[in-house]
């Protein structure tokens, strides 16, 4: 497994939390929350690549 | 009146609401019975208003929604404090990695520390690397130090980053760099998305999708059929103009995408083999035939690489995109630029990319940006 499937999984856990949360107005239509990178930022690390600290 | 809970941008696309809350830099996409909800709530002076003012709902409905849509709003006005970073000075050393590169005209010098941290930038800039200038507009030092790696600029210390998030420290260079080769500041971006970009003479295509979906390995395929690689991976905006800036970095492509790139380019790419962060990488030179540093885009593309699938690109929902495209990306909380991106999102059109076939992809995107 990837870190980026890791990453979303982690993201889609969350995310049913959170529309568990908002059950109701989940129910009602369209409803997401989503917030950006706090900051700029190249491609994320994959968790099984190579550690070039190591 | 609920009013101090309003968010700070509201703008209707087709069927949705998108409204953006400056404290948290949130947004949240409503349907239109969402909408008329969160308005319904803001306009209400207590509960008991709202409930009358609801007459879809039954009370007990009613009473949960009203609780919600205060959680929600109380959750996008939290405010989320980012520590500052802790000030270093840049130490003498002799031991550089220096690098000279030629990035349009504009020459910028960078010192590594050592090969570990060279191999985190240099590689993508390695085609524009040039041994003859001496002068130069800016230079950047990266170094390891106290565990983490040290951006300075001209001297002066921009950022700290943990090893593992040196993601973040490519993405801050990235910045700076796009700072300097336009004469900008980092107030001036609207954001900075995790996309590839193509072009023509006229107008960009954006595409989007998470790592692995196939987005640089399309750009390539697309590039050596002759349209313009003008981003990879790292796609930025100017916010007054909305227009895309060339990003010149190679393209990144993984292993498992080296036959299909082999069977298109001979000669203009090198592999790295391992201790890239990311394994064995070959990076391909941009070509960009366009003249122009900017140029607008209005149309974004969700790809979907699918073995033997047959090939498809319908329009999509913003949702859908937007899933994707916000938290996958640096957008910037600057009341102004979070105007100016939604005014943005407003004039785009969003498909979704399904294929397998690179004579048909390739058809596809000739079509789309021919119309």
């Amino acid at each position: 497994m990837n870190k980026k499937m890791q990453k979303n999984q982690i993201t889609r856990k969350e995310a049913l939390k959170k529309m568990g949360k908002y059950a109701a107005l989940t129910a009602v239509g369209t409803f997401l929350i989503l917030s950006p990178t706090h900051a700029a930022q190249g491609s994320p690390p994959d968790p099984g690549g190579d550690d070039i600290w190591n | 009146m609920n009013l101090s809970l309003a968010p700070d941008h509201i703008i209707k696309i087709k069927d949705v609401y998108v409204l953006w809350f400056q404290k948290s830099n949130k947004y949240i996409v409503l349907s239109e019975d969402n909408f008329t909800i969160l308005q319904n709530y803001l306009k209400s002076k207590d509960i008991l208003s709202f409930i009358n003012n609801s007459e879809n709902y039954s009370t007990e409905s009613s009473k949960n929604i009203y609780a919600e849509v205060e959680q929600l709003l109380l959750e996008c006005h939290e405010e989320k404090i980012i520590e500052p970073f802790k000030s270093e000075s840049l130490k003498d050393s002799s031991n550089w990695l220096s690098k000279i590169y030629n990035i349009k005209g504009v020459i910028l010098k960078v010192n590594y520390a050592s090969q570990k941290i060279l191999s985190l930038i240099h590689q993508q800039f390695a085609h524009l690397e040039n041994t003859e200038k001496k002068i130069f507009k800016a230079e950047f030092h990266i170094v390891l130090e106290n565990d983490q790696l040290q951006l300075f600029k001209n001297k002066h210390h921009c950022g700290s980053f943990f090893k593992a998030d040196y993601h973040l420290l490519q993405g801050k260079f990235a910045i700076e760099l796009l700072c300097e080769t336009t004469d900008t500041n980092e107030a001036d971006w609207l954001g900075a998305f995790h996309a590839s970009t193509i072009s023509n003479q006229r107008e960009a295509i954006m595409l989007i999708g998470e790592s692995g979906s196939g987005k640089s390995t399309l750009s390539a395929i697309l590039m050596s059929a002759g349209f313009n690689l003008v981003a990879d991976d790292f796609t930025p905006v100017l916010s007054k103009s909305q227009t895309i800036c060339c990003y010149p970095s190679a393209i990144s492509i993984k292993e498992g995408s080296f036959a299909i790139i082999e069977s298109l380019f001979s000669d203009n790419s090198e592999i790295f083999v391992s201790k890239s962060p990311k394994g064995k990488i070959r990076y391909i030179t941009p070509i960009n035939k366009n003249q122009t540093k900017e140029i607008h885009c209005n149309k974004i593309v969700l790809v979907n690489y699918k073995k033997n699938a047959n090939t498809t690109l319908e329009e999509v929902s913003i949702e859908k995109l937007l899933n994707i495209l916000i938290p996958d990306s640096w957008i910037s909380p600057i009341p102004e630029n979070a105007a100016y991106f939604l005014n943005w999102l407003k004039q785009i059109t969003f498909y979704e990319l399904t294929y397998s076939d690179n004579e048909e992809v390739i058809l596809k995107f000739q079509k789309l940006l021919n119309n």
